[in-house]
């Protein structure tokens, strides 16, 4: 299929992805390995498979489908050896309780506009729109550059939700066909963003900078997570570099959450965070009026 | 943001506190004995003067009571009387719940052959006795009476005396054949104003042993005002509240326990509120207190569907909400009973502030308020003969139906149909794989009728096409079959429900209620003879959604991919799937399903409405007026679904059928908008009797305000698509989950079922599961 993708997901109804009512895509593949991600299913770029122990009745159709030989049925119990799996799909075909589920469809520009137009109605009541998410659907402009043309010929507003970093030439490139950039900050120290993501963030601060100048429309989104940045410190220092950008719009603050801890265990992988509490309620408000005296306009989604 | 329970005045405290004191079994079996002694009284009478001397007597003994601490007088008792009308209903019930109770509708139809003028072995009798037996079997459904408005506003306005001196006048205008029933009606507005002189009579002598001093100022207050009510118009806030009260009690101590509806109560009450507080004779604080104590009033009868609308556009085309609206929409969050249904008006037009008090109710998880569109229900009520006046001021009955206060005697659940068991049937030739349970009589299962053996008889239920499923070789054969049937059975139902109706004016005539809706009077004729200005009935179709998704799934499966074949669904359906998982598999994984935003079943789904709705439309009934079709189920698809087999969809034998033109249970998976767009590929407009669309979402979806905002997108952009109805459950899988193992603790939990909201742990076992299953839209 040419020109087509990798689609994790697409969310339709979904309310916290920029404004109104909107359908999320979630694109495979990232190029950030955040220890908090809620999307681990989408770090590779290809599909993968996920297996949910709890949904399984051990029936052994999948023993069968598999022609890796990666699922036995042991003593009542099913084994699945993950080293095996080339996550062909075969036995998620054959699943019939959901546990087993391969995560990416080969999916064409086209034939994922036919989705999106469903709910267009919607948008418009809503001021809504449709959102591309990931993974990091900035590495793939070619692919949301003809979505988009077909949405917005439909006028229909497209979000990007992008982590910055990728080269700024692929921005340039989106600029034209992109209504809202959401757009993450995730600390302002680059060793510490190092540590916790795998990569430092100067090309993705100086991304920003750079569509700010451009004239994006564009609002940050700040994710706040215990144990990285969940400190009045950091806080205070991405408050102070977000003043600095002169076309700023909203910043929300998003308080970790533990949905995504389930996901880790059905993908085979350790979770990155050691499972905490999200942020107190008195931590945020405290930190949303530090981003307030800065003179940013700020919320916590 | 948990829902958050406002807090009641120490007054109205009081009568929270005491209102579990009225248990009083003794009154249940009261009514029939001295109705049946009027009747003996009055033997050379027509049947209009012994049934208004029943009432007359019943109201003169009848128990009545006030407490002390009461601010409203009226006897709110947890019971139901024993009706006159062929009904079952144990004398010894247990008034803590809803009576187990239902028509004798094969008494009914005796009666009605009778009083019809058919012989006794005539094709008409014949057909009125098969009639019944399929009622009998939840083939169809038939209630009697109720399901209107009365004309409170107008009561208020005019008093008992005002109309009891326009039906004097009539009376002495009146050709013969009218003056029966001006006779009658006047002997029970007479009746009615006696009625409230006992209360007067009550709150005189209570005030004087009463020694609390706030008490006793209002007790006295009180006789003041019900002696005037007795005959007068309502001349404030208070007096009116009172009347129409009374008046509710009165019509339930006529006919059985059906849907009395209250009208646009913000609006009409709201003139004598801000006279009143204009005044000074009123606070708000006072109205808010009448108003609670008015809920409670409601809460406690246990009488089902009793719907109050609120907000709205007016004659002008204005949206009409004000104070009165908040406070009833607070009325209903401090109280939290499942009584009144609170039903709000929507428009674009409606302000923020309605909004976000009606989120703030929606959030406790009650299922109020049900939303409907403005538009869609304006347009039904033109489409049925309303005038544009009446139409704009609609209001809601029952569940879900429109109807014009005051002046419709709107017989909306007059007939349901399980369109899933004409499906079973076809495969079998009229016979039934479920036998079922007749032993289920309003809200309760009496297992010990419950028939074990269901195969042991062998009933034919009516097929009218001649058709085999084995001479069956295409698809459209089988749609235009299914269609053919469902017409066929929408016509004889209907027929058959004419004929009762036309026995009712000789047999049951109700010249209370009469009295109490526009054009009676002044045409000298009862309600259920035709008096009202408006005479239309409601036939609702159960079940549709199974029926799309069964029929998809044939088209796939037998016809396109030709994976198996008609007569496999027969075995399977036969041995309700035992032996066939593998079918059960590609059924549930390989076909589409409604409410997936997928045409393929959608439109199957569109074709059997507009088919229904091609028989419906126009179909006339004996009081002059016209059927019209109703798209909601009421708890019935889980009392129908019992009592229908498997069905190609993957429906097992005894399984609820889908809840009105929602998904089927659990099917829904792509969120709400998907729903609906599936929905809204049906022409909606034949939905002139209502119809219901259930969201459940879990209580953390309304914890963010931008929520609230998109919900109500949500239901922008349904109304400007065509939607008519939507409504919302807020609760957690775990909390209902905990409430069926750990009933005691959850005796609080209400939901909204089917056009309805009722205590969750009051409903049957079956009711529980289904809404359990009904997909959760989480938080997204």
């Amino acid at each position: 299929m040419r020109g087509a993708e990798f689609v994790s997901n697409i969310q339709r109804f979904s309310l916290d992805d920029g404004p109104g009512i909107r359908t999320t895509v979630f694109l495979k593949g990232c190029n950030l390995r955040c220890a908090w991600c809620h999307n681990p299913e989408n770090l590779k770029f290809s599909p993968v498979l996920q297996f949910f122990q709890a949904s399984c009745q051990a029936c052994g159709k999948c023993v069968k489908a598999c022609p890796q030989n990666a699922h036995r049925i042991l003593d009542g119990g099913h084994v699945f050896d993950r080293d095996l799996c080339e996550a062909c799909g075969k036995c998620a075909s054959v699943c019939r309780t959901g546990a087993l589920k391969l995560v990416g469809d080969r999916t064409s520009p086209e034939a994922l506009f036919r989705e999106l137009v469903k709910d267009r109605h919607y948008y418009a009541s809503s001021g809504g729109g449709v959102t591309f998410s990931g993974g990091e659907p900035a590495l793939r402009p070619g692919y949301i550059i003809e979505a988009a043309r077909l949405c917005r010929a439909e006028h229909i507003p497209v979000a990007l939700d992008t982590a910055g970093n990728v080269p700024f030439e692929n921005y340039a490139a989106l600029l034209p066909h992109i209504d809202l950039f959401l757009y993450d900050v995730k600390c302002f120290d680059p060793s510490l963003h190092a540590r916790w993501t795998g990569v430092d963030n100067r090309l993705i601060l100086e991304n920003l900078r750079a569509l700010d100048k451009a004239g994006a429309a564009y609002i940050i989104r700040v994710p706040v997570i215990p144990q990285f940045n969940a400190d009045m410190g950091e806080q205070e220092r991405i408050a102070r570099f977000l003043a600095t950008l002169p076309n700023r719009g909203l910043i929300q603050l998003l308080p970790y959450h533990v949905y995504g801890v389930g996901k880790y265990e059905a993908l085979g992988f350790d979770y990155g965070l050691d499972r905490q509490a999200p942020p107190s309620a008195e931590f945020m408000d405290a930190a949303l009026k530090r981003y307030r005296q800065s003179g940013l306009n700020a919320e916590i989604a | 943001m948990a829902a958050q329970k406002l807090e009641v005045s120490d007054r109205v405290k009081a009568i929270l506190d005491h209102r579990h004191d009225d248990h009083d079994r003794s009154q249940i079996p009261t009514r029939r004995p001295i109705y049946e002694a009027a009747f003996e009284n009055y033997a050379e009478e027509g049947r209009d003067i012994r049934i208004a001397m029943g009432f007359k007597r019943f109201l003169a003994e009848k128990k009545i009571l006030i407490r002390e601490h009461d601010i409203l007088a009226g006897f709110a008792y947890r019971y139901t009387y024993k009706p006159s009308f062929p009904f079952n209903l144990p004398d010894d019930y247990d008034p803590l719940y809803r009576p187990p109770a239902g028509i004798d509708t094969c008494q009914e139809a005796e009666d009605a052959i009778v009083a019809n003028g058919f012989a006794a072995d005539s094709v008409e009798a014949g057909e009125m006795r098969a009639f019944a037996k399929c009622v009998s079997k939840w083939f169809y459904k038939h209630w009697e009476t109720g399901h209107i408005i009365p004309g409170y506003e107008m009561l208020i306005n005019t008093g008992f005396g005002g109309l009891a001196n326009e039906a004097r006048q009539r009376l002495a205008e009146a050709d013969e054949s009218r003056k029966p029933a001006l006779r009658a009606m006047l002997i029970c507005l007479e009746a009615a104003s006696g009625y409230i002189l006992r209360y007067a009579d009550f709150a005189r002598d209570l005030a004087e042993k009463t020694e609390t001093p706030a008490y006793k100022a209002h007790l006295v207050e009180m006789e003041a005002s019900l002696r005037h009510i007795a005959h007068g118009p309502a001349r404030t806030f208070f007096e009116a509240v009172q009347l129409i009260w009374l008046a509710h009690e009165m019509l339930y101590a006529e006919s059985f326990p059906a849907s009395f509806s209250f009208g646009r109560m913000d609006q009409y009450l709201y003139p004598f509120y801000v006279n009143d507080l204009k005044s000074g004779k009123l606070t708000d604080a006072e109205a808010a207190d009448i108003l609670d104590a008015l809920w409670i009033k409601f809460g406690i009868t246990l009488h089902g569907y009793q719907n109050i609308t609120i907000g709205g556009l007016n004659e002008r085309g204005e949206y009409a909400s004000n104070e009165l609206t908040i406070m009833m929409l607070r009325s209903s969050r401090k109280t939290l009973f499942d009584q009144p249904l609170l039903c709000l008006r929507y428009h674009d037009s409606m302000p923020d502030d309605v909004w976000e008090e009606s989120v703030e109710l929606l959030k406790t998880g009650i299922g109020l308020p049900a939303i409907f569109i403005d538009e869609f229900c304006i347009r039904a009520k033109k489409r049925m003969g309303h005038s544009a006046e009446d139409a704009a001021n609609y209001a809601l009955v029952g569940c879900v139906e429109m109807a014009c206060p005051g002046k419709e005697y709107a017989k909306t659940e007059a007939l349901r149909i399980n369109t899933g068991k004409i499906l079973e049937i076809m495969f079998f030739n009229g016979k039934s794989n479920c036998l079922g349970s007749t032993g289920i009589i309003g809200n309760a299962v009496d297992q010990s009728l419950k028939l074990t053996d269901d195969h042991g008889e062998d009933y034919v239920y009516p097929l009218f096409t001649g058709y085999r499923i084995d001479a069956i070789d295409d698809f459209r054969a089988m749609l235009d079959w299914y269609k053919e049937e469902l017409k066929a059975h929408l016509a004889y139902a209907m027929t058959s429900i004419n004929r009762l109706d036309s026995a009712l004016p000789k047999c049951y005539p109700t010249p209370f209620l009469s009295v109490l809706i526009e054009g009676c009077i002044q045409n000298g004729k009862d309600v259920t003879a035709g008096g009202a200005k408006y005479n239309n009935s409601g036939v609702n179709l159960c079940g549709l959604p199974n029926v799309a998704d069964s029929l998809a799934a044939i088209q796939k499966l037998v016809f396109t991919d030709k994976r198996y074949t008609l007569k496999d669904f027969q075995d399977a359906m036969k041995a309700d799937y035992v032996g066939y998982e593998d079918m059960l598999d590609a059924i549930e994984h390989d076909c589409p399903k409604f409410g997936n935003d997928v045409s393929a079943v959608d439109d199957i789904m569109a074709e059997l409405v507009a088919a229904a709705e091609s028989v419906v439309n126009g179909f006339g009934n004996p009081r002059g007026g016209h059927w019209q079709m109703g798209l909601y189920s009421v708890e019935d698809h889980v009392k129908m679904g019992i009592n229908t087999g498997a069905l190609p969809d993957g429906k097992r034998k005894g399984e609820a059928l889908a809840s009105a033109v929602s998904p089927v249970q659990g099917k829904d998976v792509n969120g709400p908008t998907a729903a609906v767009n599936s929905l809204l590929k049906t022409d909606l407009s034949a939905a002139t009797n209502g119809m219901v669309l259930d969201i459940k979402f879990s209580p953390s979806f309304f914890d963010k305000t931008s929520h609230h905002r998109a919900l109500r997108m949500l239901i922008q952009a349904y109304a400007q698509q065509g939607g008519g109805e939507i409504q919302f459950n807020v609760v957690d899988r775990e909390t209902l989950l905990d409430a069926q193992i750990h009933p005691e603790r959850h005796k609080d939990l209400v939901v909204r079922v089917s056009g309805f909201s009722a205590y969750f742990t009051s409903l049957i076992r079956e009711t529980q599961d289904e809404i359990i299953k009904r997909t959760e839209h989480a938080g997204v």
